[in-house]
């Protein structure tokens, strides 16, 4: 008995760290400690509470000094009794002991035994009688001990009943979220106006593209040799028209591309591949270069332009990776315009017409992210990963496997973090043991079922939308941390979890290239005002009173304008203060937008 | 005497708890002392005796212990608890007021001869 307890607390022990483990949503680490302390706590106090129980009945009962016929009638009303042993003896000692003493000095026994046995009356009765009197003087912590073990056998059983109904939900989808996502991420304008017809047909160029021309597009203009860049020039010049055709799609004012439905877990199918554009935008960057090495500044200019055009037709009502895609293109157009600039001496004339094209294209773009189209791919995607039924529907586990195959590489539970797995001494294969069960275990038990996420995602969204709306710098004065803030909101959701980050990535990504657009506008002012000057102007107020500047560029990082300051040899420094939010005096990190030092846009790092 | 078993049914733990409180007994001995003490009017049924104790063991009014009897045998005692004496005392008065009721009602028909 005082083994069985000290078992059972034991297993309450071990439910209880789990429960604890669940609620907190513990790491692997944190889960396996509070299990071993709680299994410890509970298996000594079931053993004290063994230890307190003390023997009170006789172990043996004897039924030797009675008749047969009477011994046979207390096992029956003994087995008819049921119940725990030693209550079971108990009962039968005290029933012997009472027939023995009826019997004592009888000279018919068996006539008074069968006499006892009538007057005992119906063994069926009088072993319900006796068990149902004994359960009610039975104490309370026996009661709880056998209501939670009847309550953990009812859970077992219902468990393989509970997986099984589980596993075989089916979603019901009922809205067609793909034809929403096409509305939405339409303009209002005609089919002309929409540049996405040139770039698929210049896309199957460079979709085409070798590896070799790829990875030479990729890499930095500075280091490639001579022979490499004539392989470029050739590959450009044989698929001239190709990427004509891109340029004359980048002069149209808008790009949509058709979302189409599909049979499949997605139920949505992107009609283009993104990193064909990323090829697209270094093909026309490689032209550029190209072009101002051999003189032709214009053309070099018009192809910048086109690749800024190129990267702001993915902005806007788009999904967050493709305002990524567009935010890169863009960034890398200015980014080698920059280069450019800093590597060749531009007349005013041509600065005055590359800053006012650049003012036209990106001046005035609007930093805000767009979530509008990505909260419906999201709804898209509950609809087919959650049922439609009991308790407002479940997560289908299948369906979140197919869908999202790298939530298991992180081998979290959505619950967790994949970093929280760092060092932690356990063999990767226990990790990833303990990752899959943490996982099932919180999909089947803990994950928030339809309405909840459908609710989280509002949620979700309100607050990157309220938070892309404000610059780095009011996020970091009100001491905001975006990242966090979506983890808190998204905690114990699966799906949410894994977009939730992205997104303030993404919002910091828009205000980086909304700030590197400013500065080169900036940059080509000034340059102007000391081609036409013969000196730098004292400030940007200067420049601006000039003429050569419409406004103050700020600092989205300060809240503040850029810093503009001129230094040694007629030179000049513009800089922001960069995601640490101070004034380094223009010292850069080792990278451009590193968490240290500042972001200098002139003069152009090499 | 044979009396209904509802009759019985409120009466019994009284009467358990009265002879109980005269002194400790286990089973074989309460009943026959119910059964003497009645003059043999009061006959609680075996299959009644044992439920009957352990009820009132689980409402703490009795306690029971195994102890040895002079001849050396194990018997379980029942012994009434300072609960029991207090219900046996609420219910004795209720009984008494019962008894002063019926009398009324039949007429002096239960009043001692």
């Amino acid at each position: 008995m005082r083994l069985l307890i000290t078992i059972f607390g034991v297993i309450v022990g071990a439910v209880c760290g789990v429960i604890f483990a669940g609620v907190y949503m513990l790491s692997v680490v944190g889960t396996f400690w509070i299990l071993l302390i709680c299994m410890g706590l509970g298996g000594f106090a079931g053993w004290l509470v063994g230890m307190l129980i003390p023997h009170r009945v006789p172990k043996e009962v004897s039924l030797e000094h009675i008749p047969e016929i009477s011994a046979e009638f207390i096992k029956q009303v003994i087995k008819k009794m049921g119940y725990r042993r030693k209550v079971r003896a108990d009962v039968m000692a005290e029933l012997a002991a009472h027939f023995e003493d009826e019997l004592a000095n009888c000279e018919r026994p068996q006539e008074k035994a069968q006499q006892l046995i009538a007057e005992f009356g119906d063994v069926k009765l009088l072993g319900v009688l006796l068990r149902r009197a004994k359960k009610r003087s039975r104490p309370l912590w026996r009661t709880v001990v056998a209501r939670t073990f009847q309550l953990i056998g009812l859970l077992v059983l219902c468990l393989p009943v509970y997986v099984v109904w589980f596993y075989s939900g089916k979603a019901v989808v009922s809205t067609d979220y793909v034809a929403e996502i096409n509305r939405v991420a339409r303009p209002a304008a005609d089919e002309k106006l929409n540049a996405a017809t040139e770039y698929i047909k210049a896309a199957e160029s460079f979709e085409q593209m070798g590896n070799d021309i790829s990875r030479l597009l990729g890499s930095g203009y500075a280091v490639v040799s001579v022979d490499e860049k004539q392989l470029v020039e050739d590959w450009l010049r044989e698929n001239k028209d190709a990427v004509d055709l891109g340029v004359a799609g980048a002069k149209k004012p808008y790009c949509w591309f058709e979302y189409e439905r599909s049979d499949d877990i997605a139920g949505i199918k992107f009609t283009f591949t993104l990193g064909v554009f990323r090829k697209f935008a270094w093909a026309l960057c490689w032209r550029s270069r190209l072009r101002a090495e051999q003189g032709n500044y214009n053309g070099a200019f018009e192809d910048i332009i086109s690749c800024c055009r190129l990267g702001q037709h993915f902005r806007g009502d788009k999904l967050v990776i493709e305002q990524l895609v567009g935010m890169g293109i863009e960034s890398f157009a200015i980014g080698t315009l920059e280069e450019l600039l800093g590597q060749y001496e531009v007349g005013s004339q041509e600065l005055a017409e590359l800053q006012q094209k650049i003012e036209d294209t990106a001046g005035g773009e609007n930093p805000v992210l767009s979530f509008r189209v990505e909260k419906l791919l999201t709804y898209n995607a509950l609809e087919r990963l959650f049922t439609d039924g009991l308790g407002g529907g479940h997560i289908i586990p299948k369906a979140m496997d197919e869908l999202f195959p790298e939530v298991n590489i992180i081998g979290g539970a959505g619950a967790i973090r994949g970093s929280e797995y760092g060092n932690v001494g356990f063999s990767e294969d226990i990790k990833r043991l303990a990752g899959w069960i943490k996982r099932k275990c919180h999909l089947l038990f803990f994950h928030p079922g339809k309405k909840e996420t459908f609710k989280a995602v509002e949620k979700l969204y309100a607050y990157s939308e309220r938070l892309a709306a404000k610059t780095p710098a009011q996020i970091e004065a009100e001491g905001i941390d975006f990242k966090e803030g979506s983890w808190e909101l998204t905690k114990g959701n699966l799906l949410l979890r894994f977009f939730a980050p992205a997104f303030a990535n993404a919002s910091k990504q828009a205000y980086a290239v909304k700030t590197q657009v400013d500065a080169t506008i900036t940059i080509l002012g000034i340059l102007r005002y000391k081609k036409d000057k013969g000196e730098l102007p004292a400030d940007l107020a200067e420049l601006i009173g000039a003429g050569y500047l419409k406004g103050e560029p700020m600092d989205l990082y300060s809240e503040q304008g850029l810093i503009y300051r001129k230094i040694d040899g007629g030179h000049f420094l513009l800089y922001s203060v960069g995601p640490n939010f101070v004034d380094d005096g223009g010292q850069t990190g080792e990278r451009k937008w590193d968490r240290e030092g500042d972001v200098v846009f002139w003069p152009v790092r090499r | 005497m044979k009396f209904e078993s509802q009759l019985l049914k409120g009466v019994a733990p009284v009467v358990v708890l009265e002879i109980l409180s005269r002194g400790q007994m286990y089973g074989y001995e309460l009943s026959t002392a119910i059964e003497q003490r009645s003059g043999e009017i009061l006959t609680l049924g075996k299959g009644t005796l044992y439920p009957l104790l352990y009820n009132l063991e689980a409402k703490k009014l009795v306690k029971g212990k195994w102890e040895k009897t002079d001849s050396g045998r194990k018997r379980r005692y029942y012994s009434i608890t300072g609960r029991g004496k207090g219900q046996l005392a609420r219910q004795k008065e209720q009984l008494k007021e019962l008894t002063a009721g019926l009398n009324l009602v039949l007429g002096g028909a239960l009043m001692p001869a």
